[in-house]
């Protein structure tokens, strides 16, 4: 699948952290889910939302994904808050550990009772299988593909090498196509922060290379808050821009109209987090930078970088820049067609001069006519 | 935010595409957590609402083949 295929568009697709709560507390959760824990979104609040999602630009979110904590855990609340998501046409995902799935009549008939779930994300790695067996994947597999389901499944480790991994990779591939597996790597955040010793990661001085298409999918949690993504950095104070804002305090549109001009966002979508310590080198800053990062992880290098404070307080400023912002904006327009942040950083009437025709010049990589408001 | 919607055509700057051919775009995976829809699932829709295109059915059909390599 080439790069852009497996993109969704910006805000195509929003999260529901439906709960903390799980069946089980994996040592690598970086939310630290588990049986004690009590926070959910209050199925009223959630519904609220729903509509919120679905009024924003008139239908421009097209998926629902929800997750937790383990969704499954309330079937029933489970069951209203997709079928209600399904009859605002939303497209419906839900994340699960297939604990529920003990057998192929139960699998069957538990995802029969969820005919609005269209796509179901399994986790299944050596931390959850601690807890629950591989037949209970291979269960949830059957069931979804005999009700014609879409399903993944997502796999996490800490070393591509470990021979626990293979084998389990083993197990899934013989199961599905290798296109329907995600391999993530564990990261030392949340629960798994105390077991960070015991990991293996290969680390470099130099950031992971490439675009980000996870932080195109923001994420609302029980509390309200919402976030760029699902990554690490949800477990940072509310005070670095990939947080986006509260549903408590703004509404959803407020919320995701300010995303659509995050600047810091956006430089992690077109060109990843490695964009931004190039930024910070080119401004002299490579004393404050981290030593070294987590290879083929680029949660680690948004990590890394937002939760020091001066790195912040640097990004604003350097993403402050005219030109900066300018560059990112065209960037949107060439490599993701998105042309939204066009109007609001335009170029001098000098700059026009030397200008090239889009449609002349782009190439397979973006197309030719772009769309935006004659009035900015 | 500037409103989104209407038409116009859109260049982009000559120092800025040359800076853009030289460097192709790719993207990883990232982890952990939420996986969203499937973007095949949108792609259903999309192909569903083309062919409601009364124009468009009648002069065009439309063939899902394997990509290549696969």
């Amino acid at each position: 699948m080439d790069d852009t295929s497996r993109e969704l568009p910006f805000l195509s697709n929003i999260g529901l952290m439906l709960t903390y709560k799980c069946t089980i507390a994996c040592p690598h959760c970086i939310v630290e889910a588990g049986p004690h824990r009590t926070e959910e979104m209050p199925l009223e609040e959630c519904l609220a939302w729903i509509d919120q999602a679905r009024t924003y630009r008139d239908g421009h979110i097209k998926g629902l994904a929800l997750t937790g904590g383990e969704p499954f855990y309330d079937v029933e609340k489970l069951s209203r808050i997709s079928e209600y998501g399904q009859s605002l046409g939303f497209i419906v995902s839900a994340v699960t550990n297939a604990f529920w799935a003990s057998s192929k009549d139960i699998a069957m008939s538990i995802l029969s009772d969820l005919p609005a779930i269209r796509m179901i994300s399994i986790s299944t790695d050596a931390y959850h299988q601690k807890f629950i067996p591989f037949d209970r994947v291979r269960n949830l597999v059957w069931a979804a593909l005999e009700l014609g389901r879409f399903y993944n499944i997502a796999v996490c480790t800490d070393s591509k090498d470990d021979p626990e991994f293979r084998k389990i990779m083993n197990d899934v591939t013989a199961l599905c196509d290798e296109d329907r597996v995600r391999v993530t790597i564990t990261f030392p955040v949340g629960r798994a922060q105390k077991r960070a010793h015991r990991f293996h990661y290969r680390t470099s001085p130099e950031p992971t290379s490439g675009a980000c298409s996870m932080a195109s999918s923001p994420v609302i949690y029980p509390d309200g808050k919402v976030s760029a993504c699902i990554g690490p950095v949800l477990t940072l104070p509310p005070d670095h821009p990939l947080f986006l804002g509260n549903l408590q305090e703004e509404t959803l549109q407020e919320i995701l109209d300010r995303a659509e001009v995050n600047p810091v966002l956006h430089a992690i979508r077109v060109w990843g987090p490695q964009k931004l310590v190039s930024h910070l080198k080119q401004h002299g800053l490579e004393a404050i930078l981290p030593g070294e990062y987590i290879c083929d992880c680029l949660c680690d290098v948004c990590y890394r970088l937002l939760s020091d404070k001066r790195i912040v307080d640097a990004l604003e400023d350097i993403m402050e820049d005219t030109h900066t912002r300018q560059l990112l904006a065209y960037a949107r327009l060439y490599y993701l067609n998105e042309s939204t942040m066009i109007g609001r950083y335009p170029m001098d009437t000098a700059e026009s001069v030397d200008r090239i025709d889009a449609d002349t010049c782009l190439g397979a990589e973006s197309i030719a006519r772009k769309e935006v408001n004659k009035s900015t | 935010m500037p409103p989104i919607g209407g038409s116009s055509r859109v260049v982009i700057p000559k120092r800025f595409l040359e800076m853009f051919l030289k460097e192709p775009r790719f993207v990883l995976d990232p982890a952990p957590g939420l996986w969203p829809v499937d973007i095949r699932i949108l792609r259903e829709g999309m192909l569903e609402k083309l062919m409601a295109d009364k124009q468009f059915a009648a002069n065009f059909d439309v063939m899902v083949v394997p990509k290549a390599g696969r």
